[in-house]
């Protein structure tokens, strides 16, 4: 294993007790996968040691330690959502000492050298890979979007290994920095028109559980499928199974350029999905009955420009309803431009919250004491009904309908 | 090294979303360990799932004493390397892929993760 003078330092505990056990993890990271070399990273994404709401004082503590033991980034690191509003987290009920523990957890990144982007939606906000490109990401959905629309390689990665990444520039050389690994295994044949951003995240999430690891191919989808779909897709499959890349044919990079390789040499599963699985895809992500909504939460991943501008359209000259709480999630970027362009002025006049730097899955919701949630999202889905929360998933237009009403119809 | 009661499942566990990161309690709604604790336990399991902030919650739960005594698990991955070096707990990681199926809920284990071995000291009620 090649490692530097500066990297030997760190594993012999020079810059402290943090950094040694990060190293410790690359090193083991290489042994575990049979990593024969390393490749050098062009960004990183760090995803939960800042979260207040994962890894808690704990992971605060650790990331200000590291600061001051002056650590710093090598290369470009970019950073997931926190767990409040960083501008307004009054608004969302935060308490002041979590919000107090979570803005050092921020200060101590951004003396490293992060770049605050607080997003799970990156690509939109300037972080484009290009094809080829060695990354060390850890948000699963942007692995899966990373490695699948752009083409670039990253293993799903966890803090800690990520950290090492952001450190010394470099990443153990294994999975899917591998182009032979990068072969779909999974053909899922669509017999079905997909209409609604919301049928992409019942088919990943459908898909997901089948899935696993391995890598899909999906035959049949339109050319035209939007970017939005593609987040809603990568998303689901990422959290109902673990998939880190999946292909389409004639859509995604490695595929058009090597059908062949990467659409049938290692294909060991065909499935097809017809209305029939797709009307259970929806059915399984529903996991109430109760029809009373009093949360609304959208935006999981964090919205496109598009979507708010679609959700600001259906909420002109609406009006929420008297105790249903309305999010629309998205990165301070896009929040900062339809702030221009009057999207978000709209939405908030209806009573709607359009929150940026956080979600409904960061918040700690269940201390809201929500009882029934309404999203467009298979992720949220997951995540919310983790915290105790019953779900109802469906369209976007149909989460609005219900934010509107109070009242879930479908 | 360390020695416990095993709680065994072939579904895999997502530790963010899936477990209460203060109490040990498994959450996932629809998951084989449903409500059960793994405090104390030795945690047999096929894989780790979802998301990587798993991880941290594993290291949470180990500095509370809330979570299992150790891990044994067919593969190790990128994610477990991660939560067992930093929250310091006894891992097997190098076995055949139906483990769950040798071992039992209730048998009592004893794990040495620096050796790397594993021994079932006493068969338990439950089947």
């Amino acid at each position: 294993m090649k490692l530097t003078a500066h990297e030997r330092s760190i594993l012999a505990g020079d810059f402290g007790d943090e950094a040694r056990k990060i190293l410790e993890v690359m090193v083991k990271v290489y042994e575990v996968n049979g990593a024969r070399d390393f490749v050098e990273v062009g960004e990183v994404m760090l995803a939960s040691t800042q979260n207040m709401s994962i890894s808690g004082v704990a992971g605060m503590e650790f990331l200000t330690r590291l600061a001051d033991s002056g650590m710093r980034f090598r290369v470009k690191t970019i950073t997931d959502p926190v767990s409040i509003d960083l501008g307004a987290w009054q608004r969302l009920g935060i308490s002041e000492e979590f919000a107090e523990h979570q803005q050092k957890a921020v200060r101590a990144l951004i003396k490293m050298g992060a770049v605050p982007t607080w997003t799970c939606t990156p690509y939109l906000v300037g972080s484009i890979p290009r094809y080829g490109d060695h990354l060390a990401y850890v948000e699963t959905s942007v692995v899966c979007f990373a490695n699948s629309y752009f083409g670039a390689r990253t293993n799903r990665e966890m803090d800690i290994s990520a950290l090492a990444a952001a450190f010394t520039g470099k990443t153990p050389c294994y999975g899917f920095h591998v182009a032979d690994n990068r072969e779909g295994q999974v053909v899922v044949n669509l017999e079905v028109e997909l209409r609604a951003t919301s049928d992409y995240d019942a088919l990943g999430n459908y898909v997901g559980k089948i899935a696993g690891t391995r890598v899909p191919v999906f035959r049949g989808m339109s050319r035209d499928v939007s970017t939005q779909a593609l987040m809603q897709l990568g998303a689901a499959l990422a959290t109902s199974g673990a998939v880190s890349l999946f292909h389409i044919a004639g859509v995604t990079p490695d595929i058009v350029m090597d059908p062949y390789k990467y659409g049938e040499k290692s294909v060991v599963e065909e499935l097809t999905i017809g209305d029939e699985d797709m009307r259970r895809a929806y059915e399984e992500l529903n996991t109430t009955r109760e029809t009373d909504i009093d949360f609304v939460a959208l935006g999981c991943p964090h919205y496109g420009f598009e979507k708010l501008r679609e959700v600001a359209s259906f909420l002109e000259g609406k009006r929420v309803r008297e105790g249903v709480e309305v999010w629309i999630c998205t990165s301070r970027g896009v929040r900062d431009m339809a702030l221009r362009s009057g999207e978000v002025k709209v939405i908030e006049k209806a009573g709607a919250k359009v929150v940026v730097d956080t979600c409904m899955v960061l918040v700690p919701v269940k201390q809201k004491g929500f009882r029934t949630m309404a999203t467009d999202s298979a992720k949220a889905q997951f995540y919310d009904s983790g915290f105790g929360i019953g779900v109802r998933f469906g369209s976007t237009e149909g989460c609005l309908r219900a934010a509107i009403s109070g009242t879930w119809e479908g | 090294m360390a020695e416990g009661e095993a709680l065994v499942t072939k579904q895999g566990i997502s530790f963010w979303g899936g477990v209460d990161p203060d109490t040990g309690v498994i959450t996932e709604v629809g998951h084989e360990l449903y409500g059960q604790e793994m405090a104390g336990k030795g945690l047999v399991l096929p894989a780790l799932k979802g998301s990587a902030g798993g991880m941290w919650i594993m290291i949470r739960l180990a500095m509370n004493k809330r979570g299992p005594q150790a891990i044994i698990v067919p593969r190790g991955d990128t994610i477990l390397v991660g939560a067992v070096i930093m929250g310091e707990i006894p891992t097997i990681d190098s076995l055949p892929d139906d483990v769950f199926e040798m071992i039992r809920s209730g048998d009592r284990l004893k794990v040495d993760g620096t050796k790397g071995t594993m021994e079932v000291l006493d068969r338990g009620r439950k089947s």
